[in-house]
């Protein structure tokens, strides 16, 4: 169980991040222009703003204020948003065949490809991050808000956290902390009395929904959740949660318990 | 005028104790006053500390410059304070023939009801004036539509009773208490006399508790009611004294569950509030003075 939430915790993608055509300077070469970092999945892609900023900022052509102000990304010429975790996105954007780096079966290195773009007008669909790093907290702290209170019928929980238990929590999602993180999740949640599940479920046809789960005494399994919602799970229609194929028998409030992602929610991906 | 003048003169006189007694006496140090306000400001961010505006203020100096007093502005307030008197004996009134609008909230409906009084003053054209905004003429849109009411069915042109304050908290030496001060404003933003604000204060208060003076921690002249601190130490004592004992009831009776509004948030034996915690508290208790001022008295803090 321990090993597992540990994974979670460190899963990581490898991502590659290319300036946009449209920002670069002409003629730069392509190491100057692409950067590989490795991102973690729980996390949020703002996090990593500032580095890329600093690295492939010197070869573009517009004048920045700040590293997280009018830039984003885009995957296949779509934004993406910066608002959920990136494991979350990766595994509804991407499909293998298109992050592997094309070389044979066995070598084949799964990567996920981002345009990095700057402009005075954010595309459509895209949140305005204007608040920096801020805005990423608060962002991050109203999902949170949600999950507690869907989790415990109330959000008194994490409103009564002291100052320093708050910014604890914040903090370990910055340094990756895991301990610190767990000792105050433990304090949002209570094991036997949850009134409803946080779960998030985008489906293939990018559809983004959040159904209300009630946490029964009887075990309710991802089937149960899936057929709920009208969600037929088949062999071309699978649910993905943290990038892996998740048999659907499993009993969802485990799923959460070792599954959910760092904003309080339980993010499945139908595919 | 002379009482507020006395009580300024206490407030100055009145040498400052840094000792915590805030369990046993409901009172608090200036640092722990702080230390409120910062966890008020923290989770409830529509309060915020006076910051760096150093020009306007007249500092006291066992508080620190940026944290002087805390304020809220633009706060709504619907109804008067009797009217929250009078919504546990009327339900949905009938409004009359000529509205038919969509009643989403009982307030709402008290409101109408309440406003009835003043239908008959209505000059008769608007009387007779059957305004159906059915979303499809553009023309009527622009000329009637007020954003207050663009949910409506029907526009509502009758005078609105709706009212904004700005609402401060400063430190009181001499009781060792936060202290409320209102500064209202009416819908048109021109500032309420003290006998218009005093209808926004519960009955009960308005004459024993409450003072109209000038802010103190503010240059200039402007007008406030505050409401006298005298019986705050007492109140927040006995309020916290019931979150003791729920807890520490709820903790006997199931060890393992605890009762849903008094969780058990910390593992050691402490079944208190923290000093931090004192604010949200105090508001909640501000709520019952002032029923109809809308601070946030939802807010969940403990």
């Amino acid at each position: 169980m321990e090993e597992l939430r540990e994974r979670v915790w460190h899963g990581s993608l490898n991502v590659e991040i290319m300036l946009s055509d449209s920002i670069v300077v002409p003629n730069t070469p392509l190491s100057e222009k692409c950067y590989h970092i490795v991102v973690l999945r729980e996390s949020f892609l703002a996090l990593y703003l500032p580095a890329i900023v600093r690295k492939l900022g010197n070869n573009v052509i517009v004048t920045y204020e700040n590293p997280y102000k009018q830039w984003w990304f885009e995957y296949d010429g779509v934004p993406v948003p910066w608002e959920y975790p990136c494991g979350v996105l990766f595994d509804f954007l991407c499909n293998s065949s298109t992050t592997s780096t094309g070389k044979e079966d066995d070598q084949r290195l799964q990567m996920w490809k981002l345009k990095l773009c700057h402009g005075n007008k954010y595309p459509p669909g895209i949140l305005p991050l204007v608040d920096g790093l801020r805005q990423v907290k608060d962002h991050w702290k109203h999902q949170w808000k949600q999950a507690c209170f869907i989790l415990n019928g109330s959000a008194k929980r994490i409103m009564s956290l002291s100052i320093p238990d708050f910014e604890a929590f914040w903090q370990s999602l910055i340094s990756r902390h895991q301990p610190d993180y767990i000792k105050v999740r433990e304090k949002l949640l209570t094991p036997n009395k949850t009134k409803h599940i946080p779960i998030r479920v985008w489906t293939a046809d990018a559809s983004f929904l959040q159904p209300s789960i009630p946490a029964n005494s009887d075990t309710m399994t991802l089937f149960d959740v899936m057929t709920s919602m009208d969600i037929k799970l088949q062999e071309n229609n699978r649910a993905i949660i943290q990038g892996i194929v998740i048999c659907s028998d499993e009993d969802i409030i485990n799923l959460y318990d070792l599954f959910a992602s760092i904003d309080g929610f339980l993010y499945v991906v139908i595919k | 005028m002379l009482r507020s003048t006395l009580s300024n003169w206490r407030e100055y006189l009145t040498p400052i104790s840094h000792t915590s007694t805030f369990e046993t006496s409901g009172q608090l140090t200036p640092e722990e006053f702080v230390k409120a306000g910062d966890y008020l400001v923290h989770m409830f961010p529509t309060w915020k500390w006076n910051g760096n505006d150093f020009q306007n203020v007249h500092h006291k100096d066992f508080l620190p410059n940026d944290k002087q007093f805390l304020v809220t502005k633009k706060v709504p307030c619907k109804l008067r304070a009797n009217n929250y008197l009078e919504l546990d004996d009327t339900e949905t009134k009938d409004v009359g023939d000529g509205w038919a609008l969509q009643e989403e909230h009982s307030q709402d409906s008290e409101r109408k009801s309440t406003n009835n009084a003043d239908d008959s003053e209505l000059p008769e054209e608007l009387e007779e004036l059957h305004i159906v905004d059915d979303g499809d003429d553009e023309e009527y849109d622009d000329q009637l539509y007020d954003n207050e009411f663009a949910d409506d069915d029907i526009v509502d042109i009758r005078p609105s009773t709706l009212r904004f304050y700005d609402l401060y908290i400063t430190y009181s030496t001499s009781y060792r208490v936060p202290k409320m001060y209102l500064c209202g404003y009416d819908n048109d933003g021109t500032p309420l006399s003290p006998d218009q604000m005093f209808e926004d204060i519960a009955a009960d208060y308005r004459s024993k508790t409450a003072t109209i003076e000038p802010l103190p921690f503010l240059k200039g002249n402007n007008i406030s009611v505050s409401i006298h601190p005298c019986k705050h130490a007492n109140v927040m004592k006995v309020l916290m004294e019931k979150v003791r004992s729920s807890r520490s009831r709820a903790r006997k009776v199931d060890p393992q569950t605890t009762d849903e509004d008094w969780e058990d948030l910390q593992s050691d034996v402490d079944d208190g509030l923290r000093v931090d915690q004192y604010l949200v508290v105090f508001l909640k208790f501000i709520t019952s003075v002032t029923p109809g001022i809308e601070h946030d008295y939802t807010m969940e803090g403990w």
